[in-house]
């Protein structure tokens, strides 16, 4: 590898089709364990062509109103009106009621091994947790700063600073390296949609964009622009309307947006639209906390752990941690303390955890949040690693 | 024959003539009378006045794809040869324009041929002159409307208000259409024949066989006529209008123009009128301009005479329906002066219209027509290279010709859709279009619209919430959670009970049956108050109110002031739960009131949460006592409970679902709940049959693509919050989507669906005219389970078409394959002409009608419904009807062997020959009552008395004839022995045996095979 190089990651504001559809997804989940705390749920979401589509698998005796609630969420994205808007746009719904999955279980105070080993993996899932010494909350730069710009670019949409600003957009921070550390930006992309009507020129938008979006984004703290720090915004120069009246979106087509930027592994299974008992979602929360606590505790200054598991079994037949030669200690020593003091069994990560609410982390990235008090991201661990 | 489904959608959706009536040069009214392809007859009344026939003739073969035109000035008809390709409504619509100019326009006919009826001011605009001048003309007032006494004069000068029908046929028309005809024709020849080679008494055995065949044809089609023309007849609409200055309801017959006509919704035109006044008043025009979106009205349009039709919005037209709003209007024209009126004056065609079927069935027996003429042609030409007789051989081909001939094809149509119409009316099911019972046999999709249809369209208590405890409304009492019945007399139910009859406007006209006059939400928490035992009177003068605050918009809670006898004053507060439970720190409960804490208040919320994601409507109740002169205040209030309400769904109405899913029959709800109402009720019909629920969710349907939207509803189970407009859009979408589209409905919005839907099917006591004006099908009130019923007729109707078609083909058949085998054979002729016309007399009309009236076959309803596209005759039938007939034929032939060995005497040996052919038949017709072949089902279940006594009375007919010598020397046949009796009818069960257990292997082997049924589940 080369000593220099640049690496780009990209994020999305909640007004893209994708998130929105991964925010819808998580938004029912939460719905329908707010009218019954023992509920499961999958659910899909996909817009296409202005019609959401929903798809849902349920274990619950809860009625949703799943449209109303898809409705709140397109509304509060952002789309109230306009050709694609939350009171008049098309869902078509798709809700199976199922019964062979086990619901989710009462936590008890203290679980004894008997009570953890009787839930098992319900589905195969290999899935990573990162951490780095990039940035205070332990994540690297090129994601941290295009969430922070895709935050800030919501933030000014809401606030109407820039009344032409629509809800979708894209950003892209590409941050150059030496030696794994990160050095300064190089580039700034953002693509965003906005009301050709309401826009005077191209120029005046660019401006804008630079001063009332980028410039505040990357004022406070680390690595920030610089003179050579190159800006490309709405790169072919035409102003578009965006959302879902123009293209489509997915459930789960985000995944990098959601962890890593693809700095790091991520597993290829979504995380949104699933619930608390899906170890596809909570193995990724818990490989992260392991990693986090790893660096945390001054054991390495970068780390991935990998938990893989498969079906019917409760602990993970797999536990890899890589430090990429950062390692104070031998990856294998790290290993062998996360097993001890990490309960990695999907009941085990349940009762840690506590999950109940799924929507906040739905867009601006599910790790490395600092924002929500999530449970991955705390460091009580690192101590007892050390 | 693969034209139907365009053909059916086309008799369907056909819009009124559509020229531009507003238009000063319209071409001349022109219609058709029959068509095949290639081959066009148009009916054109202007004709008449023409006096350059070749003219014309040139002018129509100009138009493209023509090659050759015959114009008939006397009979006003014109006839065509063209191409194949083009279609008779284009060639019509090509050969009006042509005539544009040539002949007089459709509304400048000349007012002699307007029946006397017709008023004589017919040709005046009446949208164009001032009001006060149409009111001045009429001599009527704009508030009192006429008098009585100037409404007879009036009706004695224009007549009454009615679309007269031409009358039907007499007997003797019917009589006379049926010795009309091609095979009469071809027999009135063979019997000239006869007489000339000097047999006599072939010449009447030909004139009796003509004569019985006449009298069976015509008494069956006018009996089928008269049931079809009962259909259209209108059933005496009301109209409301103001004559002596008062309001009054009349009888549309009885309109005069110079009326005043009250419009509200729901009304059904008869007359038309221009508008004097009018509030936001709606009409559907679509029976008249084919625009199928309500027309929007004002008094104060500027029209002008040449305005077209669809545009004058200062008028209402007869035929048209109020959709909305209201107003008042000054009839101008009736009868055949409105504008309906003429269209039916130009369409002329008051002869009962063919349904799709009929025309299929024509097609068909022209194809047989002509094939049974080459078999003619090949007996004859092969006699003649044998060198038989010429005279014989040319009556004897006639005679085949006559009998091979299946005249009866049409008849069986008629008859049997009539036999259906009437069984459907036995079962309460009126059927308004006789297309309806076909179409209804293939309907793969229903549409159900949610209100008044699937459910009462009433409010009804189904749960209260009471001292925290949850109480259902279960067989007229109140039971707690686990179904025990509780006391209605305990504290806590009773002042709630007390407090939902106070605080309500309704009030209870009786009491069994319970009817109650007020708000839907009301009544039925007044039924809750009856329900728990309470005195309302009692109560409500015990507690007279003294003021009363209604819900707002931003105030979703309405409260009631009362005087309570020695204790100041009561108010009581009921409205959205969430916002009442605020207004409350304390609850009533068992006996005493107690502080309403959070985990209370979040108890209360949540089942309130509960019910309403069951699809209930749930309110809150409150109360509060203060003193006289205090003023009202909105807090601090005593909790009481919830109540929980719905609009509950019929009787039966699961079963309906599951017996339409049984049936192969996609079900679509529509509605305009919200979602999670709509899916619980979804779920409750199980509509979605083990698989997801598909819910598709949209305020405004016509926003999305259509070709999206005809690729959804296929996935969809049920519509919500779907606005009236778009059940028109659903519908449409499913038939582009290739599905025959049932829609059911009872309101003035299903109109436009209930009309573009295949089949249409109202409620009997419909909320209004519209819906049951539109509709093919009407149902009886609480009966929706009889659309079951309905569909099962129209396919037990279908198949019997078909039955009786494979009898009448397969039969046909064989006496054709039996006559040309044997001369292929160089077998002696087997049937002399009065031989095979005595069996087409006994076998042909006779035991095909009898099928017409074959119940429908168990199991019926358990089959998915046939495609709509495929034709009544497949290429598989086809073949089998071809097996079939070869069997018969080979043992027919076989008997004709045996004679001729056993007797070398030609008459007994046609004797032996025309026993087992007719033997056959009989045995076919028994076996053509069962699809699958009655060796392999049996004959379980209703049985066919009319088949029966056919097939006996034919049978005792045959063995007379056979054994009585005056008879036999008749019929030219020698005597038989008893062995040889028998003989030949073994001949005849033995092809029977092997047909039907061939055919019961075939079904046997398609019901094996995997279903190639369209997938209507997931």
């Amino acid at each position: 590898m080369a000593d220099n190089y640049i690496f780009v990651s990209e994020s999305v504001t909640e007004g893209h089709p994708d998130k929105l559809c991964d925010q819808v997804s998580d938004a029912l989940v939460d719905e329908y364990l707010r009218h019954d705390h023992a509920a499961r749920a999958d659910v899909e979401c996909a817009i296409a062509n202005g019609v959401v589509f929903i798809g849902a698998h349920y274990h619950s005796d809860a009625e949703v109103d799943v449209a109303a609630a898809a409705r709140r969420v397109i509304a509060a994205a952002g789309y109230e009106e306009g050709e694609f808007n939350a009171a008049d746009c098309t869902i078509l719904t798709s809700l199976n009621k199922v019964s062979y999955q086990p619901r989710l279980p009462e936590l008890p105070e203290a679980p004894d091994d008997e009570w953890l080993d009787q839930y098992v993996a319900q589905h195969q899932a290999t899935v990573f947790g990162y951490a780095c010494r990039q940035t205070p909350e332990l994540m690297p730069v090129p994601i941290q700063l295009a969430h922070r710009l895709a935050r800030r670019l919501d933030e000014v949409r809401r606030s109407a600073d820039l009344p032409y600003l629509q809800p979708d957009a894209k950003t892209q921070v590409a941050v150059e390296f030496a030696d794994r550390q990160p050095v300064r930006i190089d580039t700034v992309a953002v693509v965003a949609s906005a009301d050709a009507e309401q826009v005077a020129s191209r120029e005046a938008m660019t401006g804008d964009l630079i001063d009332a979006v980028i410039r505040p984004a990357f004022s406070n703290g680390g690595i920030g622009l610089d003179d050579d720090t190159r800006f490309l915004i709405n790169y072919d120069g035409l102003i578009r309307a965006g959302g879902p009246a123009m293209h489509s979106g997915l459930t789960g087509r985000k995944n990098a947006v959601d962890c890593y930027g693809e700095f790091a592994r991520h597993s290829g299974s979504a995380l949104s639209g699933k619930d608390a008992m899906r170890i596809d979602r909570i193995g990724a929360y818990a490989a992260r906390y392991a990693a986090k606590n790893v660096v945390a505790a001054g054991l390495a200054d970068e780390c991935e752990v990998q938990l893989s598991y498969s079906i019917g079994l409760a602990r993970p037949v797999s536990v890899q941690v890589v430090t990429f030669g950062t390692g104070q200690v031998s990856p294998g020593k790290i290993r062998k303390r996360l097993l001890r003091y990490f309960d990695f069994r999907p009941a085990g990560i349940l009762h840690n955890f506590g999950l109940r609410s799924f929507q906040p982390l739905a867009v601006y990235g599910q790790v490395g949040r600092t924002d929500l008090d999530l449970p991955w991201e705390r460091t009580d661990k690192a101590e007892v690693l050390q | 024959m693969n034209a139907r489904p365009a053909a059916v959608r086309a008799a369907k959706r056909k819009a009124p003539d559509e020229d531009n009536r507003g238009g000063r040069q319209r071409p001349p009214a022109v219609a058709i009378v029959h068509t095949c392809p290639g081959r066009t007859r148009l009916r054109i009344p202007a004709l008449v006045d023409c006096d350059s026939r070749e003219g014309l003739e040139q002018v129509l073969v100009a138009i493209a794809g023509v090659r050759q035109v015959t114009v008939k000035p006397r009979t006003r008809s014109v006839l065509a040869m063209h191409d194949r390709a083009i279609p008779a409504e284009q060639f019509r619509e090509q050969a009006a324009l042509a005539l544009l100019g040539l002949l007089p326009g459709s509304a400048e006919r000349p007012a002699r041929k307007r029946p006397r009826s017709g008023p004589a001011i017919a040709d005046e605009t009446w949208h164009e002159p001032e009001i006060e001048t149409l009111v001045e003309r009429f001599a009527t007032s704009a508030q009192h409307g006429l008098t009585s006494a100037e409404v007879h004069v009036q009706l004695g000068r224009v007549g009454p208000n009615r679309l007269e029908e031409r009358p039907p046929p007499s007997t003797f028309q019917y009589l006379a259409r049926q010795v009309t005809t091609a095979p009469v024709a071809l027999l009135a020849g063979s019997a000239v024949i006869s007489v000339a080679t000097g047999g006599l008494a072939d010449a009447i055995g030909i004139g009796a066989a003509i004569a019985i065949n006449a009298a069976i044809g015509a008494m069956t089609e006018q009996q089928s006529e008269k049931t079809i023309r009962m259909l259209s007849r209108r059933q005496n609409d009301q109209v409301r209008v103001v004559r002596d200055g008062h309001a009054k309801t009349i009888g549309g017959v009885e309109l005069v123009p110079g009326d005043l006509l009250l419009l509200s919704p729901g009304d059904l035109i008869l007359a038309d009128a221009r508008l004097l006044t009018c509030n936001a008043l709606s009409i559907d025009e679509s029976a008249l301009t084919g625009e199928s979106l309500p027309v929007e009205k004002s008094v104060a349009f500027p029209c002008d005479a040449d305005t077209p039709l669809a545009d004058r919005l200062n008028m209402v037209f007869s035929g048209t329906t109020v959709t909305g709003g209201s107003g008042t209007a000054l009839v101008v024209a009736t009868a055949y002066a409105t504008e309906v009126g003429r269209i039916q004056l130009a369409a002329d065609s008051a002869a009962a219209p063919e349904t799709p079927m009929q025309t299929q069935l024509n097609e068909l027996g022209g194809q047989l027509t002509t094939a049974s003429l080459v078999a003619c042609g090949a007996v004859l030409g092969l006699g003649l290279l044998r060198g038989g007789p010429v005279m014989e051989l040319l009556k004897t081909a006639i005679s085949l010709g006559v009998a091979a001939v299946p005249e009866g094809l049409p008849a069986v149509a008629t008859t049997t859709l009539a036999i259906g119409v009437r069984n459907m009316r036995e079962q309460d099911l009126l059927i308004r279009n006789i297309n309806a019972v076909e179409t209804l046999g293939s309907v793969e999709t229903v549409c159900l619209d949610k209100t008044g249809t699937l459910t009462e369209n009433r409010m009804a208590p189904i749960a209260l919430q009471v001292g925290m405890q949850s109480l259902r409304v279960m067989d007229d009492r109140l039971v707690d959670s686990l179904g025990h019945p509780i006391d209605s007399d305990r504290p806590e139910v009773l002042a709630l009970l007390r407090m939902i009859t106070l605080c309500n406007d309704s009030t209870v006209l009786s009491v069994t049956p319970r009817s109650f006059d007020g708000a839907a939400t009301e009544n039925a928490l007044l039924e809750l108050a009856l329900i728990g035992g309470l005195q309302i009177d009692a109560e409500r003068a015990a507690h007279p109110r003294v003021d009363a605050s209604y819900r707002s918009e931003s105030r979703p809670w309405m409260y009631t002031v009362h005087q309570s006898a020695n204790r100041g004053r009561l108010v009581v507060v009921k409205g959205s739960p969430a916002e009442v439970l605020s207004m409350c720190n304390r609850i009533q409960s068992a006996g005493r009131r107690e502080l309403l804490t959070a985990e209370l208040r979040e108890e209360i919320l949540a089942e309130n949460e509960a019910w309403g994601a069951d699809a209930l409507r749930v309110l809150g109740v409150a109360c509060d006592r203060c003193h006289d002169d205090e003023p009202v205040q909105m807090q601090d209030l005593t909790w009481l409970g919830l109540v929980a309400v719905a609009d509950p769904l019929r009787q039966g109405m699961r079963e309906l679902i599951s017996g339409l899913h049984d049936a192969g029959v996609a079900t679509v709800m529509i509605t305009g709940d919200q979602m999670g109402t709509a899916a619980a009720i979804g779920r409750q019909l199980q509509l979605n049959r083990g698989a997801p629920l598909r819910v598709l969710d949209s305020r405004d349907l016509t926003k999305l693509d259509p070709t999206l939207l005809d690729a959804l509803v296929r996935e969809t189970d049920v519509f919500a919050r779907v606005s009236p407009a778009n059940k028109l859009q659903i519908v449409r979408a499913l038939q582009h989507s290739g599905q025959v589209v049932a829609m059911t409905g009872d309101g003035v919005n299903d109109g436009p669906a209930l009309k573009a839907a295949d089949v249409g099917i109202a409620m009997g006591q419909a909320r209004n005219e519209v819906a049951r004006s539109v509709a093919d099908v009407v149902v009886k009130e609480n009966d929706l389970e009889s659309v079951i019923a309905a569909l099962a007729q129209g396919r037990a109707t279908y198949a019997n078409v078909r039955k009786a078609l494979h009898y009448l083909i397969s039969t046909n058949l064989s006496e054709i394959e039996v006559m040309v085998g044997a001369s292929l054979f160089g077998l002696q002729v087997p049937l002399t002409p009065i031989q095979l016309l005595w069996m087409n007399l006994v076998t042909d009309a006779l035991p095909a009608l009898a099928l017409a009236l074959e119940p429908a076959e168990p199991g019926i309803m358990q089959q998915p419904p046939r495609r709509h596209d495929e034709p009544i005759v497949t290429g598989a039938r086809l073949k089998q009807m071809l097996r079939e007939s070869g069997f018969m034929t080979a043992g027919t032939l076989g008997s004709l062997m045996y004679g001729q060995l056993r007797y070398g005497d030609a008459a007994s040996t046609r004797g032996m020959t025309l026993n087992t052919l007719v033997a056959a038949q009989l045995f076919q017709a028994l076996s053509c009552r069962r699809d699958a072949g009655l060796l392999r089902t049996g004959l379980t279940g209703d049985s066919n008395r009319m088949l029966l006594s056919a097939v006996g009375g034919t049978a005792a007919l045959q063995v007379l004839a056979m054994s009585v010598p005056p008879l036999r020397r008749m019929l030219q046949v020698g005597p038989l022995g008893l062995i040889d009796l028998l003989a030949s009818w073994l001949f005849a069960l033995g092809p029977m045996l092997i047909n039907d257990y061939w055919k019961g292997r075939l079904a046997a082997e398609a019901a094996t095979e995997p279903h190639e049924k369209k997938d209507v589940g997931d």
